[in-house]
């Protein structure tokens, strides 16, 4: 059909053209055999019907009741499967980088700057996380121990005695309650005395006495179990 | 172009053009306009099992179930009214299953009566039509009906739709384009191209 007689037709149907002005301008039987049935098919639907009034009455009585427990309503949402978008896949990293960060930090094995700078942010937060001053240097601590440990020119009990001074020098707050330290003297006494007794030394006694109790100090220090070279 | 549309319309009205349908349709759709409007709402109580809901919907949608029956079955007693009934309880058993896709619910209703039309013609219950043209009176004869019928059968689906809607079910063209999700102009064109269609086919036979 063509296009033009299609909106003629549409302007007859809403009354804005004479069905002789649509005849005129399409010549043939279109028009007449459309505008019929057109009529005709309207009409169609005018026609009566029986009242439904007894059809509904006859028909309620074959109604079957609704099942006990049915679910009368569809499902109310569909389900999404979760799609990583670039926003999602962005707040996981930065989740994550969030957590890392603060368990380096809580560790206190961040660089100095990194350290201080989520130490005050933690503080905002009311978090207790160390700064970068608030712990010794450990790992120059244990280097100084250990260069002791090499370049002393001490020997035996002294050279112990000497590197335990230095490995404790950090350590005071440990060694409030331990005993004092034997004295080379002492020791030597005392170990003249064990070897008499055929008892064995077991105070310390010997060239790795002093390191032995340096590592006792309760700091883990690295290098500083070095044995003396 | 708009000043020229309107100088249309008013010489149109000042020279009493008559408007084919605008009785018919008032006639039709004047009562009914309110309580179709209501539709929505009675289906979702329908849904959840409100008998009284349903009745509604039984009495505002009887007519065109009705009459799309009478048109494929071709008969006036109880077999249109059977389909009818048959129409209505595979709906009520069908309700909770329903989604509302922004079709009418009646356009909905029109696929489960085609089914049971389809049943009723396998079990023997269309009267065929006779071999004699009928004469053409104005009224429609069952011969008509079923010749009708059998053309609409063979129409596309998105026409036949609109025909249906348009004819039976008795909705205007843009109620059938905002059912259909369509422009009016388009339902318009599709209307006149199924008309055009019905003609050949009628033709042919």
């Amino acid at each position: 059909m063509k296009r033009r007689l299609e909106e003629d037709l549409e302007r007859w149907e809403a009354g804005l053209a004479p069905l002789a002005e649509l005849e005129e301008r399409h010549p043939g039987s279109d028009v007449h055999d459309l505008t019929e049935l057109h009529h005709r098919l309207t009409a169609l639907g005018l026609e009566a019907t029986p009242d439904p009034e007894s059809g509904w009455q006859r028909l309620i009585a074959r109604l079957p009741e609704p099942e006990p427990g049915t679910i009368l309503v569809g499902r109310t949402k569909p389900r999404h499967r979760r799609v990583l978008t670039p926003r999602r896949v962005a707040a996981l990293g930065l989740a994550a980088a969030l957590t890392l960060t603060g368990g380096l930090a809580a560790a206190d094995v961040l660089p100095d700057p990194a350290q201080d700078a989520v130490a005050n942010v933690a503080g905002h937060l009311g978090l207790d996380f160390p700064h970068s001053s608030d712990v010794p240097d450990q790992t120059s601590h244990g280097e100084e121990v250990s260069n002791v440990a090499r370049s002393t020119p001490e020997e035996g009990c002294e050279k112990g005695q000497a590197i335990s001074e230095v490995a404790s020098s950090f350590a005071q707050d440990h060694r409030k309650n331990d005993p004092e330290p034997i004295p080379c003297e002492k020791a030597k006494a005392a170990g003249a005395h064990s070897h008499q007794g055929g008892t064995g030394g077991s105070e310390g006694v010997g060239p790795d006495a002093g390191a032995a109790h340096a590592s006792d100090s309760g700091l883990n220090h690295r290098g500083s179990h070095g044995r003396p070279g | 172009m708009i000043r020229e549309l309107r100088e249309l319309i008013a010489a149109s009205r000042t020279a009493n053009i008559s408007a084919p349908n605008s009785d018919i349709q008032a006639r039709t759709y004047g009562g009914e306009e309110q309580r179709l409007d209501q539709v929505p709402q009675l289906v979702e109580k329908a849904k959840r099992g409100d008998r009284d809901a349903f009745a509604e919907l039984y009495r505002l949608h009887h007519a065109r179930i009705f009459r799309m029956a009478r048109l494929h079955l071709g008969e006036l007693g109880d077999g249109a009214e059977d389909v009818v009934a048959e129409t209505f309880l595979r709906a009520w058993a069908a309700l909770p299953r329903y989604r509302n896709t922004g079709a009418p619910f009646v356009a909905w209703l029109f696929g489960i009566a085609r089914h049971v039309v389809l049943d009723e013609v396998a079990r023997g219950r269309r009267v065929m039509p006779s071999e004699e043209l009928p004469e053409r009176t104005g009224a429609w004869t069952v011969d008509d009906r079923l010749t009708l019928a059998q053309a609409m059968d063979r129409l596309p689906a998105a026409q036949r739709q609109v025909v249906e809607l348009k004819y039976l079910a008795g909705m205007r063209n843009e109620e059938v384009a905002s059912a259909l999700g369509k422009s009016k102009g388009a339902i318009n064109a599709m209307q006149w191209r199924a008309l055009g269609m019905l003609r050949e086919i009628l033709e042919e036979r």
